[in-house]
């Protein structure tokens, strides 16, 4: 009977902590997004800040343009009143400066919020995280508890 | 994933129909970008949907 009793505490146990391993990994995933939002916040608001550089150079300046990771050829602006962007699904459209501009914008301001909702998921998690641990340590300890009762009542029908 | 990308495209296809006459438009094929007039544009992207 009491081996039945132990043998259900361990399953409940392991049970548990497989929930600690699994909200553990949905912690780490939304980390890793959250961390790629960042990389592409930021490299939207260096391409608005180029952008805003290079209207500023106007047209006819030289510019060296990569070729792969190590060339560049040089090239002449020729215009920068207009500027291509891709929408997406393979599209790229040309827009007016400040309409691509405000279009990037846009996108960071969706990236943003994605980021916030991330992030408040991310906090229900570590709150379920800590709801979680606290279930194992106070079942951890009525495991113990029961463990030292056992080895009492054995004792004493040992010194029956 | 697949309900997103459907998403993304019909947010694609809006916007591309919203356009004004007189924009130009590019659709990448592979590393190549290629103009293509706003028809050509949906109907490429309807293609890409069926493909699917």
């Amino acid at each position: 009977m009491l081996k039945k009793i132990l043998k259900k505490d361990d399953k409940k146990m392991a049970d548990l902590n497989r929930q600690l391993r699994s909200l553990i990994a949905q912690i780490e995933a939304l980390r890793v997004e959250i961390s790629n939002i960042d990389i592409l916040i930021s490299e939207y608001r260096s391409t608005i800040t180029t952008l805003k550089n290079l209207k500023d150079l106007g047209a006819g300046k030289e510019v060296l343009l990569p070729v792969g990771r190590i060339a560049q050829v040089a090239a002449k602006l020729e215009e920068v009143e207009k500027i291509v962007i891709s929408i997406g699904s393979g599209i790229s459209v040309e827009l007016p400066f400040d309409e691509a501009v405000e279009q990037i914008e846009k996108e960071i301001v969706a990236l943003v919020a994605l980021r916030e909702a991330l992030e408040k998921a991310m906090a229900e998690l570590y709150g379920r995280v800590e709801e979680l641990s606290q279930k194992i340590r106070e079942h951890g300890q009525s495991e113990a508890s029961k463990g030292e009762e056992e080895s009492g009542e054995e004792g004493k029908e040992e010194q029956k | 994933m697949e309900k997103k990308e459907k998403k993304n495209k019909n947010k694609v296809i809006e916007f591309v129909k919203s356009l004004p006459e007189g924009r130009r438009l590019f659709f990448n094929f592979g590393s190549i970008m290629v103009e293509v007039t706003k028809e050509e544009a949906l109907r490429l992207l309807e293609e890409k949907e069926e493909e699917k």
